[in-house]
């Protein structure tokens, strides 16, 4: 009786066991046979991103070859968006306190700008400090940069943003020759980790950036002129 | 007859040896080819990024620009990083 009941049991826990093999397999079949393509499109949509990556328009030289208008790129450290559980807004917090005196608001609209005109080393600190934090990141800014008394400035014209974001002449020579001038933005596609960090194995450039090419106006700006002066008041504005 | 069933036994035991082996060493090679795979991709991914940073030196700023060089030529992913735009999935 007893080894009737031994039996039994051993039976039992093998009917068991063998029941999950086979719901396991199952599953593993499914997933990776029958829902392959499904669960394939489902990752990419989830972890793969594209991006942009700028391209600079061209200069407008004077006669001489002395920069009238130009294109700089620089970067910001901004809060996106504000972390939704309290735990990690309090570590945001703590973090954030390290490298600003001033207190960020979490009622402020978004997103909200944390510093502006990063140079290249904040640009390494910041990135590596606050990788675990996609709720802020580093953000290229892109401005046209024009020099000169008022009707050289008149003549070189103005550009705004189109829909797409990209700087277009809308007046002078910046709308004159915007073909010229106007670059090619390239592309980047990338997966992500559940942080929205960059994962660099992953990373192909799928469309390399065309910068806008130079061209020479018949302009000669004043001997006075100090591009590299005009640069640096304009960067700090 | 015993010494022959031994000897067949350890014949058996000697195949399964090398059987085991072969696999381990098949998968080691295999293992190290992928690893030497992904370390020319990953050369190639950084020297790609180097490219596309070194394009976008122009705009920088004059008194940022030695230090940009020597930095983004050391991280190109994570200034090309810093420097991208409009993220939007696939």
């Amino acid at each position: 009786m007893a080894a009737g009941g031994f039996k039994l049991k051993t039976l039992t826990i093998l009917s068991f066991l063998l029941i999950w093999a086979v719901v396991a397999a199952a599953h593993v079949f499914y997933y990776a046979v029958a829902k392959r393509e499904e669960s394939l499109a489902e990752t990419r949509r989830i972890a793969w991103r594209e991006a942009e990556i700028p391209a600079l328009r061209g200069k407008i030289l004077d006669r001489n070859g002395v920069p009238a208008a130009w294109t700089e790129l620089c970067h910001d450290f901004i809060l996106e968006r504000v972390p939704e559980s309290p735990r990690r807004r309090e570590t945001l917090r703590r973090r954030m306190a390290r490298f600003f005196s001033a207190e960020v608001s979490w009622t402020a609209k978004m997103p909200l700008l944390l510093k502006n005109s990063l140079s290249p080393e904040e640009i390494v600190l910041y990135a590596r400090e606050f990788r675990f934090f996609p709720e802020v990141r580093i953000v290229p800014v892109i401005r046209r940069v024009v020099t000169g008394p008022p009707e050289i400035r008149e003549r070189i014209g103005k550009t705004a943003r189109n829909n797409a974001g990209e700087i277009v002449g809308i007046s002078g020579l910046e709308r004159k020759y915007d073909m010229e001038l106007s670059g090619r933005a390239g592309r980047v596609i990338v997966m992500l980790d559940r942080n929205g960090n960059w994962c660099n194995e992953t990373l192909r450039i799928t469309r390399r950036a065309e910068n806008g090419k130079d061209i020479t106006a018949d302009f000669l700006l004043p001997a006075g002129t100090d591009a590299s002066v005009e640069r640096l008041e304009n960067a700090e504005n | 007859m015993e010494p022959v069933r031994k000897n067949g036994r350890m014949h058996y035991v000697l195949y399964a040896a090398i059987l085991l082996l072969s696999l381990l060493l098949l998968g080691a090679g295999r293992f190290r080819e992928d690893l030497g795979n992904r370390r020319i991709r990953s050369m190639q991914t950084k020297a790609a990024c180097r490219e596309a940073v070194a394009e976008l030196e122009n705009g920088i700023a004059e008194r940022y620009r030695q230090s940009w060089s020597e930095l983004a030529g050391a991280e190109p992913e994570l200034f090309l990083r810093a420097c991208s735009a409009g993220m939007k999935a696939q």
